[in-house]
């Protein structure tokens, strides 16, 4: 202890000459992998750096980004929201099943999704700040149970439209038009943006966000400062829902039905980018510009190497070993400090 | 705390109790003109090895329906092209007291070995589009039931290859290790060779989750690559996966690559029908028809009658010329001649329990 | 009980105990003195029994040392000693400092507890009276329940019973941040793990109990005001760091304890609880934290100090209550008292 201070008052630290440029890697390991990579597919495929196929990749990355920056919000408390991809696939379900079985109007049924699913965010927390199960354990009960009732709900988990229901009663609604634009560009890029941008704002510049990360930092510390431990929680996980229920709404207007645990498949990538994101510009924090950062990188390598025809079935090779990279510039360094 | 706990408890137990007491509905009275064995209490398994998509839950559908009109109790199981879980389920489905089974897309490494205990058991089996072969040896007493996925590629392939001379094509595809997409790639490399068109890029799934949104992303970035006039045509050889590269294609506008397909389903119907609709045709069987076939079959055999060793179902192309304004999956006989309704394999004493399950 | 028992099955001559009834309820108490006495008569074991609780020693023991400062005192027959002679070998005869009191006149009461007991029923009907320009010392050895009282009055046990009074109003403190809204703080024992953040800038943990008052609508922060405050504290309280953005993990033991202290001074608390303030921290340091402590009596405070370090009670406190296994066993006026009186209550003495 003592000596540590002393260490302050000498500020003559010794420094390695590798010193300064590992930290800029690990500050910016992820900014410029993304950099790299541009350059590497723009030299290989000409057609990388058009317009149309940037506007391409943001799209592509859309919904990933929405259900990552929710997971961001359960990261900040130390936390871990496993269930977002079911969420987000119960989502779906619902809004679906509002505009074909029950002809419900546009508003009103994405509204109705978002507020059912918040039910998933009460549970999570009842299990994890009530019962005191650990984040992981209690999010991956809730991930299978909701996984289970968006099938059990939908009788098997497809719908789409003129499809009958389970017992036979034919279905007259149809998706409307309104709704298929969320997904269209620029919209859904939008929309994207908007959940970044005030997400970062809620963070970075609320009471909310700064009390988020304390509690994530040290929860008894920040018990004892008189924060309301458990109720930010719950709001960190209420969020967390809403927005993977948001990317599920996305993901209808998209794929216009629903199908069986159709958010499942966004769970790992929301989680790749969500960690690629902690790192960016050295934060060592999740983080929503961090995490939009990671999805682009994510997002970029699939659409180049697609586009370098690499063989669908080897693409997760390349895709895992490039993240191991951008992560391990951050961590690399970290372990040192 | 403690009584929150027990009111979700009791309120599973309630939920559980009340499913278990509706499905215990037994005949009492043993209709006359009926075999006695497919009376009171038959129960069937249907476990199915694919991803879950519109096709799977018609094939389920269809199934069930027909089953659950004999007066069965139907269960249904999919193990979305997992093989190890899929020979799990099968397995445990012959532990337990099942009447009969519908195995659909079992892989012919495993599917003989896995329905033998069945067999052997005493249950009666249906198998679609699953080969039970060990040694050129079949099982005895399995109706094999194939939709001919060789015809429906030559069908949407033909379409492909009339579009022009030697057109350019993207194929959408995946696998090798699925039989029906196998067999469709059969004759899509028959057709390669024989120089009626041309393979610009192979796209396919990663995320086996969200297939068509996978496959958009894909399909996203090859059109980038290829700029308009380059691609004559989009092969699908899934249509799970053709609704993703058509998204794509939407939402690039590019119209001027037409595309085709095989399977059909509800939502194929509605984006074929679409205004500036580039999906052409697609070639299907019924799902909900195969599901019914599996199930007269396996109700047959169980009524001791004499059923086929295999049984093909009908291919038929589906155009977007020919879709009406209110073409559904439900009417698409109105327009397609033989489509969805079959009377094969339908006995008397079925139209009895038909009539019985009515009330 | 294992492990005597393993020690037993090994036939040994010798049983060294290293205060085995720290961990043991009474009625184990009683169990494991059972056993050591068979074990020295009938096995014929020697056995040493090392304990700071006088009480048990006169209980079991025939002979008694006594060590202080890594030397042996003395050892005599238990029968030719008594505890307050023991008490006085302990701290050696030469103890006789000066008390630095500062002069406060003491004010209306402030704080009253009544039978304060906690889920555990460790604390025992404790009852305690805080008065304003206060210093109320909490004494007693390790383990007597001076952490468990803070944090049971600062509402982090949330079903304790017994009434807390905070200026003649009744308050109920479920948890910390109730407890911080009715003008109570609390800078714990476990710096590094409860009282300050240690991976966040010195800045944010001074702001941390207070941060309310540095918002504009929408709770949407003002960083530059609180910089300004921070500053302002870190020099007033003379905390060493570079900038208010230093992170804390960085400061010396003594300096993240002014932090610790320092979140509080931003706040409205009416009653501070000092539990083990000078733990881990360097004697500069202590003597800005006394007399930062003593700053805040004068300002009209109430404060409760606990500590097992009698000098450091002695030196700051008015008044002290000493507690033994979760209950208060004695109440002193500090400049009536001194370390022995103190040691002979925190030790069980009657």
């Amino acid at each position: 202890m003592e000596q540590r201070a002393l260490k302050i008052d000498n500020p003559i630290k010794k420094e390695s000459p590798w010193q300064k440029p590992l930290n800029f890697i690990n500050n910016w390991g992820t900014v410029i992998a993304i950099v790299v990579l541009i350059v590497f597919f723009a030299v290989a495929v000409p057609q990388f750096m058009t317009g149309s196929n940037i506007v391409n990749i943001m799209r592509s990355i859309s919904i990933v980004t929405i259900i990552a920056i929710g997971l961001t919000v359960s990261l900040t408390v130390n936390g871990f929201d496993l269930s977002i991809g079911s969420t987000a696939t119960l989502a779906n379900s619902l809004v679906v099943s509002f505009f074909v079985w029950y002809s419900l109007p546009t508003g009103i049924s994405i509204a109705l999704a978002l507020i059912l699913a918040l039910s998933v965010a009460l549970f999570n927390a009842f299990l994890i700040v009530k019962i005191k199960i650990p984040d992981l354990f209690a999010t991956l009960a809730t991930m299978f149970i909701v996984e289970g009732v968006a099938m059990t709900y939908t009788g098997g988990g497809s719908i789409s439209v003129g499809m009958p229901r389970l017992d036979g009663t034919p279905t007259n609604g149809t998706i409307p038009s309104a709704f298929a634009l969320i997904s269209q560009t620029p919209y859904i890029i939008i929309l994207m943006l908007i959940v970044v941008g005030s997400v970062y704002f809620f963070l970075k510049h609320t009471k909310h966000g700064r009390y988020l990360y304390m509690i994530g930092g040290n929860i008894e510390a920040s018990r004892l400062s008189g924060i309301p431990v458990n109720r930010y929680r719950t709001l960190a996980y209420v969020i967390s829902a809403l927005l993977a229920a948001l990317g599920g709404v996305v993901l209808a207007s998209q794929i216009g039905s629903a199908q069986i645990n159709a958010g499942g498949g966004y769970l790992m990538p929301a989680v790749a980018a969500a960690f690629i994101g902690s790192s960016f510009a050295g934060q060592g924090k999740p983080n929503a510009i961090g995490t939009l950062v990671g999805a682009t990188l994510i997002g970029i390598l699939e659409n180049g190497l697609v586009m370098m025809s690499v063989p669908y079935y080897s693409l997760n090779i390349i895709k895992g070993a490039v993240l191991a990279l951008a992560l391990a510039s951050t961590y690399y360094t970290r372990r040192k400090n | 705390m403690k009584k929150l706990l027990f009111l979700l408890l009791s309120l599973v137990l309630l939920l559980s109790a009340c499913n278990s007491s509706d499905t215990t509905t037994a005949t009492a009275t043993k209709l006359e003109n009926v075999p006695e064995s497919v009376q009171g209490g038959i129960k069937i398994a249907i476990i199915r090895n694919l991803p879950a998509d519109d096709h799977t839950k018609q094939f389920l559908d269809g199934a069930r329906q027909e089953g659950e009109a004999f007066g069965f109790k139907v269960d249904t199981m999919i193990a979305e092209n997992n093989d190890a879980k899929f020979q799990e389920l099968v397995a445990q489905a012959i532990q337990q007291d099942y009447d009969g089974l519908i195995i659909s897309h079992g892989k012919a490494d495993y599917s003989y070995d896995m329905i033998q205990p069945a067999i052997d058991k005493g249950m009666k089996v249906v198998t679609f589009d699953t080969v039970a072969e060990k040694d050129g040896k079949k099982l005895e007493g399995v109706t094999e039931t194939f939709q001919d996925d060789h015809k429906l590629a030559e069908l949407s392939l033909d379409e492909i290859a009339a579009l022009g001379d030697k057109p350019k094509v993207i194929k959408v595809w995946f696998g090798p290790g699925v039989p029906p997409l196998d067999s469709r790639q059969e004759i899509y490399k028959q057709y390669e060779e024989e120089g009626k068109f041309e393979t610009l890029e192979t796209v396919g799934p990663t995320n086996m989750q969200d297939v068509q949104g996978d496959v958009a992303t894909k399909m996203n970035a090859i059109l980038a690559k290829y700029p308009e006039g380059t691609v004559d045509a989009v092969w699908g050889s899934w249509d799970e996966m053709a609704k993703g590269a058509y998204k794509a294609m939407k939402d690039n506008k590019r119209d001027d690559i037409k595309m085709v397909s095989i399977d059909v389903s509800n939502q194929d119907i509605n984006l074929m029908r679409e205004e500036g609709s580039n999906w052409i045709a697609t070639a299907a069987v019924d799902p909900f028809l195969i599901g019914q076939m599996n199930m007269r079959l396996l109700a047959k055999k169980l009524a001791g009658d004499e059923t086929p060793e295999s049984y093909n179902l009908e291919a038929r192309l589906i155009k977007q010329s020919d879709l009406k304004e209110d073409t559904t999956m439900f009417n698409l006989d109105q327009i397609i001649e033989g489509w969805g309704v079959s009377d094969d394999h339908n006995e008397p004493w079925m139209d009895e329990l038909r009539k019985e399950f009515k009330k | 009980m294992v492990l005597i028992a393993r020690a037993i099955v090994h036939e040994r001559k010798f049983l060294i105990l290293d205060e085995p009834t720290a961990p043991l309820s009474n009625r184990e108490t009683a169990e494991l003195f059972r056993i050591v006495r068979e074990l020295s008569k009938n096995q014929g074991l020697g056995i040493i029994f090392i304990s700071h609780r006088l009480p048990e020693l006169f209980e079991i023991c025939e002979a008694i040392s006594i060590m202080k400062d890594g030397k042996m005192i003395t050892t005599e027959a238990i029968k030719s000693i008594n505890q307050k002679k023991v008490i006085e070998l302990m701290l050696g005869k030469s103890f006789n400092e000066a008390h630095q009191k500062h002069q406060i006149p003491i004010g209306n009461t402030l704080l009253k507890v009544t039978n304060l007991t906690d889920e555990a029923n460790f604390l025992k009907n404790v009852s305690v009276v805080v008065k304003e320009h206060e210093i109320v010392g909490i004494a007693g050895l390790v383990g007597a329940g001076k952490t468990e009282l803070c944090k049971a009055i600062f509402g982090e046990n949330a079903n304790s019973s017994g009434e807390i009074y905070l200026k003649n109003k009744l308050v109920v403190n479920q948890n910390p941040s109730q407890a911080v809204k009715n003008g109570f703080a609390l800078v714990p024992e476990e710096r590094r793990k409860e009282g300050v953040l240690v991976d966040e800038p010195v800045f944010t943990n001074l702001t941390a109990a207070s941060l309310k008052r540095f918002t504009l609508p929408f709770s949407i922060l003002k960083p530059d005001r609180e910089r300004e405050k921070a500053r302002k504290l870190i020099e007033s309280l003379g905390i060493k760091t570079p900038n208010e953005n230093q992170k804390v993990s960085l400061l010396s033991g003594g300096n993240q304890q002014k932090v610790a202290v320092g979140k509080w001074l931003l706040t409205d608390a009416e009653l501070l609880m000092f539990d083990e303030p000078t733990k881990g921290v360097d004697v500069g340091a202590k003597g800005d934290i006394f007399d930062l402590i003593t700053k805040l009596a004068e300002e009209g405070k109430g404060i409760i100090y606990a500590s097992s370090e009698l000098n450091e009670i002695l030196n700051v406190t008015d008044r002290i209550y000493v507690m033994y296994d979760g209950q208060i066993v004695k109440e002193l006026v500090t400049s009536e008292t001194n370390e022995e009186e103190i040691l002979f209550y925190s030790t069980g003495g009657q």
